[in-house]
Formats: C-alpha cells, sequence, structure tokens
C-alpha cells in the first residue's frame, strides 16, 4: 500500500511530495468543511426538515475524495454516486447552493438524492444513487472525449466505493475500458479493515493499471491520483485507485477522523498549520456552513410547495401535450383547492 | 393532421419514388445523420457493427470506419451504459440491439439512468441517443427474442418511443430520432424489415392517418399496420369506410388524432402485436374512455396478441392477423 505520510503525519518519503503548501492547506480545509457540511445534514436529516428524507454522509472518505479531486484537472468529467459531498465541494460548488438543492428548496435540482445534482461548470455529471451506476457511463464519455481529439485531452472520472465493486457492472468496466482504451480513472474507495487491495488486484487482472493507497494519507492519494490521471491522459488506457480509509466505527465517534489528524500533524510539523490558523478555519468552516444552512432553511420555509412548472418541466425537450395537460389540471385543482383548510381537499394535490 | 389518402394503398405505377426495404430506409437515414453531423455514431456489437442481424447497418463502418461505428463488448448493459456517457459527453450515439429483449436485462440504465437524465438534472444533462430495437415476432424466434416492447418501454416518462409502422417512415423517423434531444427507442417490427415502400415522412410524436373514413376508427401501431391496411381494404369491400392511424409515437401518444378520429367515426377498434394484457391498446382504450366516452356508439375493442409467451412453432396464430381484425370490426359496426 503507497504511503507518503505515516499514521502520525511524518513524511516518510519526502521526494514524493510534489504538492504545493497551498494545495495542502486547501485540501485540509476542504475535508473539514465536507465532514462539518455532512454532519449538519444529517442533524437536519434528524430533524425531518425539507425534503431531507436520505442523506448518505462521506464520514472516512471526504479527504480522499478532496485529494483526489484537487488532483485532476478542473475540466476532467466527474462521476460519482452517493457519498460525494466532498467531491462537489472541492470542484467549487458553492454551499449555499449544496445546502439548497438537498433541502428541496429548488425542486429541479433537488429531485435527485442530495449530492447527486448535476454540476456542468464544474464538470460533474447528474449521479445516479444505484451502486456501479457510474462506472460504464464513465467509459462511454472517456472514449467519446478522446473521440474528440482535444489538444489537451480530457478524460472521465469515476468515484465509488466498495459496494459498487460487489456489482458485476464493475467487471463489465473494467472489461469495457480495455476494450475500448478509455481514458478513464476508477477511484474507489475500500475499508482498510477489510481486504487489502482486493479492488486493485481485480483491475490488475483485467489489464487495468492499477495502485493500491492508503485512503487516509491526503498526501498519497493527491500525488497517486496526479500522477496516474496523466498516464491514462496520455496513454489514451484506463487506470485504477483504491484508496484503503478508516470509516467511522458504528456507534463510534463520528468527529474522529484520522486522515484529517494526519494531515494536520504533518502541516502543523511543517509550520504551515499555526494554531491561529487551524482555530480560524475551523471558525470560517463554522460560520459558512451555518449560514448556507439557515438560508436553505429559510428559502424551504418560504416555498412550501413547488410550483408547477417544476414538476412537468424538463421530463422531455418539449412538453408533450399529455403533459401540457396535466400541468393544467395540477393548476386548476390548485385554484379552487390549493388555500383549502379542508386536509382531504389538499392532500388530492 | 397528417393524412395519406393519395398514397394509400400504394400504388407503384402511379408513385414514381423508389421503393426500398425497411432496413436500407434504415441505413440511408443513418448514413444521412452520420454525414451531416460528425457528433453522430453508431455503436453495437460485433454483429451490429458489421451490418446487423437484419442489416441495417450494412457497410457503415466501411464509409465511416471504426470510431464512428464502434464495436463494443456482447453485453447490453455495457452498450447503453456507453451511449450514456458518451451523450454526456456530448455525442449522440446510435445503439443497435441485436434484439430488442436484449433490453430487459438492462432496463434499470433505460429507465433510471438515461430516461429520466434531463429531469433529474434539472435540464442541465441530457442524453440525445438513440436506442434501435429490432421488437415483436415474424421470424420465429421464440419466446425470448419476439417480444413487442411498446408495452414495456412505452409508459416510461422522458423516453420516447417510437414504432415504424412500415417501411416508408422508418427513414425519416430515425433521422429525428437522431436529432432529437431527447432518448428515443425505435421499435422496428422484424417482421417488416423486408417490407418494401417508398420513403415518406413522419413526425416523431405524430400519428399519422393513413387512410380517412366515417364508420370506423382503426388504431395500429408497428407490425399491426400491415395486418390493419389489409383489413381496410377488406372492409371497403363490404362497404365500411375505416379511419386507419398509425399511431407512431407510443410515447408520448398522440391523443388528439386519435380522439378526433374517434370523435368522427364513433366507433374504433385497436390492433396490437404484443399481448392485450397491460398493452398499449389499453392506454389507447383509457384515453379514449376519459375524454370522448360520449362519442362512442360502439364498444371498443382490442385485437392483440395472446396473454401468453410467443411460440415459435404457430406463431401466426398468436399473433394478429386480418380475419381477427375483421371480426372485430364487424362485431363494432353491428353493434
Amino acid at each position: 500500500m503507497k504511503q507518503i505520510l505515516d499514521r502520525d503525519g511524518h513524511l516518510s518519503q519526502a521526494d514524493a511530495l510534489t504538492a504545493s503548501r497551498t494545495e495542502l492547506l486547501e485540501i485540509y480545509r476542504l475535508a473539514k468543511l465536507t465532514r462539518r457540511a455532512d454532519e449538519e445534514m444529517l442533524r437536519l436529516q434528524a430533524e425531518g426538515l425539507g425534503d431531507l428524507s436520505f442523506f448518505v454522509p462521506s464520514f472516512g472518505e471526504e479527504t480522499a475524495h478532496v485529494a483526489a479531486t484537487l488532483a485532476l484537472e478542473f475540466d476532467d468529467l466527474i462521476f460519482r454516486g452517493l457519498r460525494g459531498s466532498g467531491i462537489a465541494l472541492a470542484r467549487g460548488v458553492d454551499l449555499h447552493a449544496f445546502f439548497a438543492a438537498a433541502l428541496g428548496c429548488d425542486q429541479a435540482m433537488g429531485r435527485s438524492l442530495p449530492g447527486l445534482s448535476a454540476e456542468p461548470e464544474f464538470s460533474i455529471c447528474c449521479g445516479s444513487a444505484r451502486p456501479a451506476a457510474s462506472l460504464m457511463p464513465a467509459v462511454g464519455a472517456a472514449r467519446a472525449l478522446a473521440l474528440k481529439g482535444q489538444a489537451q485531452p480530457r478524460i472521465a472520472v469515476a468515484f465509488f466505493g466498495v459496494g459498487s465493486t460487489q456489482h458485476p457492472d464493475f467487471a463489465g468496466a473494467l472489461e469495457l475500458a480495455t476494450h475500448l482504451e478509455s481514458p478513464v480513472l476508477f477511484l474507489a474507495t475500500s475499508d482498510r479493515q477489510g481486504p487489502s487491495g482486493e479492488i486493485a488486484a481485480r483491475a490488475e487482472n483485467a489489464g487495468v493499471s492499477a495502485e493500491y493507497v492508503d485512503g487516509d494519507d491526503a498526501i498519497a492519494v493527491f500525488e497517486s491520483v496526479r500522477s496516474l490521471s496523466q498516464i491514462v491522459r496520455q496513454d489514451g488506457r484506463p487506470g485504477l485507485i483504491e484508496m484503503a480509509v478508516e470509516f467511522p466505527e458504528p456507534g463510534g465517534n463520528p468527529g474522529s477522523n484520522p486522515a484529517h489528524d494526519r494531515l494536520g500533524n504533518f502541516l502543523k510539523s511543517e509550520g504551515l498549520l499555526p494554531d491561529d490558523l487551524s482555530r480560524e478555519i475551523n471558525r470560517a468552516i463554522d460560520r459558512e456552513v451555518v449560514e448556507a444552512r439557515d438560508a436553505a432553511s429559510n428559502l424551504k420555509t418560504q416555498e412550501p410547495r413547488p410550483p408547477s412548472e417544476q414538476i412537468f418541466a424538463e421530463v422531455l425537450c418539449r412538453a408533450s401535450a399529455d403533459l401540457e395537460g396535466q400541468d393544467q389540471n395540477y393548476r386548476d385543482f390548485d385554484a379552487e383547492y390549493g388555500g383549502s383548510e379542508d386536509p382531504d381537499a389538499r392532500c388530492l394535490l | 393532421m397528417t393524412t395519406d389518402r393519395d398514397n394509400f394503398p400504394a400504388d407503384p405505377g402511379v408513385d414514381n419514388r423508389p421503393m426500398s426495404d425497411m432496413a436500407t430506409q434504415i441505413l440511408e437515414g443513418l448514413t444521412k445523420a452520420m454525414l451531416a453531423d460528425d457528433k453522430v455514431l453508431c455503436l453495437g456489437n460485433e454483429t451490429e457493427t458489421q451490418g446487423g442481424l437484419f442489416g441495417a447497418t450494412r457497410g457503415l463502418v466501411e464509409d465511416f470506419g471504426p470510431e464512428r461505428v464502434l464495436t463494443l463488448p456482447d453485453n447490453p448493459r455495457a452498450q447503453l451504459a456507453t451511449a450514456l456517457g458518451m451523450a454526456h459527453a456530448g455525442l449522440r450515439p446510435v445503439l443497435s440491439l441485436n434484439f430488442g429483449d436484449d433490453v430487459l436485462g438492462a432496463l434499470d440504465i433505460l429507465c433510471d439512468d438515461i430516461a429520466t437524465l434531463r429531469y433529474r438534472s434539472g435540464g442541465q444533462n441530457s442524453c440525445p441517443m438513440v436506442l434501435r430495437l429490432p421488437s415483436g415476432g415474424g421470424i420465429g424466434a421464440g419466446p425470448a427474442h419476439s417480444r413487442d416492447l411498446a408495452r414495456e418501454l412505452g409508459g416510461q416518462a422522458g423516453l420516447r418511443v417510437v414504432a415504424c409502422g412500415s417501411a416508408a417512415t422508418a427513414k425519416s423517423l430515425i433521422e429525428q430520432a437522431i436529432r432529437s434531444d431527447d432518448p428515443v427507442v425505435l421499435l422496428e417490427p422484424k417482421s417488416l424489415y423486408r417490407e418494401r415502400a417508398a420513403a415518406r415522412v413522419a413526425e416523431l410524436d405524430r400519428a399519422l392517418v393513413l387512410h380517412q373514413g366515417d364508420d370506423l376508427s382503426l388504431f395500429a401501431w408497428g407490425a399491426a399496420v400491415p395486418v390493419a391496411r389489409e383489413a381496410v381494404e377488406q372492409a371497403a369491400e363490404l362497404g365500411i369506410e375505416i379511419e386507419l392511424i398509425d399511431l407512431v409515437s407510443i410515447n408520448p401518444l398522440d391523443e388528439e388524432t386519435i380522439l378526433s378520429s374517434l370523435r368522427k367515426t364513433g366507433r374504433g377498434v385497436i390492433v396490437e402485436e404484443g399481448s392485450k394484457r397491460g398493452g398499449i391498446g389499453a392506454e389507447v382504450a383509457a384515453v379514449i374512455a376519459e375524454r370522448a366516452i360520449d362519442s362512442l356508439e360502439a364498444p371498443l375493442l382490442r385485437v392483440a396478441g395472446w396473454n401468453t409467451p410467443l411460440s415459435r412453432c404457430g406463431e401466426e396464430l398468436y399473433r394478429p392477423d386480418c380475419g381477427r381484425v375483421m371480426r372485430a370490426v364487424e362485431q363494432v359496426i353491428d353493434f
């Protein structure tokens, strides 16, 4: 397993570090932000606010996701599944939009489960909640990007968890990627308590270049993704990195995070994260998250029910006659019974 | 409403347009679309990219090269997902499966990922792709390769489903399907691949009135259209003037053309190749019941496949034929 920082945050391979001071601090900040945002999202879910029915946090994976995302080129096309908060925030998705979408303030952006929305300006595709659903589309997209023959080649990247590797589509995606010689990078997070390097071994057996990396070592993740993504880009062939992370134990302290601590210890030892800066980062994150949460909560309170166009729009590129009819039906019914206090009438809406 | 009184029954002696079979019409449509737009590419397994089981892609790889006629592993899930990914990246893939039934193992990708992409992304992503599915019986391929997929796919929101009712409209439909920004399933009845007709224009979401009449409306699509045409001719000999509607679009349904015809004739028979229970015919009947029941002068009847799997031997007994359609027509007229 590739490791650059040991568990105490000591650099074991100094010459392997190419990330800049700014990049390392940004990984640290974004990983903390992701954890804090996910915690807040779970709190809102527990309170039953809005349409936040089912939120899957990225506890344990967030540092690896952030480090990997920052190591990619900005226009590399990302496919993700659930547990992708850190990916979106690392690409620059606004925290307000993140909370607003999750709470269903914007019905159109809140149609999928939280964290799966499309972010085309950040080169993030609309995700799917099904296991392994992002893998083969990423291969297809990578092949399409290669066909375009751009001067600065783009690659496609699929983030997924160990559950996806149990799905037959994982094997299908590896086969497809080698068959098509697609410039796709698979980024799998696995449980470090589980089988060691099994995902990477399966990829190697399928002919896909693979690495097994300590996913709690942000520097190892960053350097591996940066290096292998360049190989994938230049050679036009697939690659896979298995990032083994420590997930919080059920019932354990979700606030503990060995990946944060390890990177933080390293930054402190290098004089890059003095205590006052650390406190300022934490305060700023708290402020950002609370502001975004409150803004979204207020919006949700003001707009309890979506207007009809948010229900019937974007099914097809042009509204069909039957959808227009249903839209009109909804509006008519709303006009007649929308203000009714009669619960039987309202429930029909 | 599009009418076709002049062209039906077809009279090759009057019509000087060249006749060709449905596979050729599809090939011509594909070729034209690929020449017009380099974002269009064809996908399929080796059989499909080397000409196709029914010959609709023959010569394409020689004309456009293996990068635009791309051979994929023989795994429909991988094929559909590849098309989805390519659409994400800005291409317009046309995916051909050997048999339409093959899509059943990939319905989650088609229905959850492809069909809903525009909606769940709030209109920020779309999936402009065409899925060509050889559909239905007619070649003795047995129950696993003979399903009429209109019922399985026709109710899926976000998916346009179109059925070729004749060789004549196939070229027009595939060209429009490729230009559409929605995912389009093109159902190609296997029994029609060798039917020859002159090309004509059909609209992607509009039914065609193939023959006008005042006594009864006959609604059909896909492989049922030629059967219905035959019934129209037989009925005319009995003095019954049938209005024949080719639905063309299964999803969305062109309800206005259906209702307009029914309100004129007051009588209707629906013909479909697939089994009767839960079929598209039931949907057409429901639309009429909801919106035009007071125009009905007789019960609507459906002529459909039996509620059984399709048997290889005796396939002709399963699929609706002119005799069964005529019996229904006479029952409705005599009511």
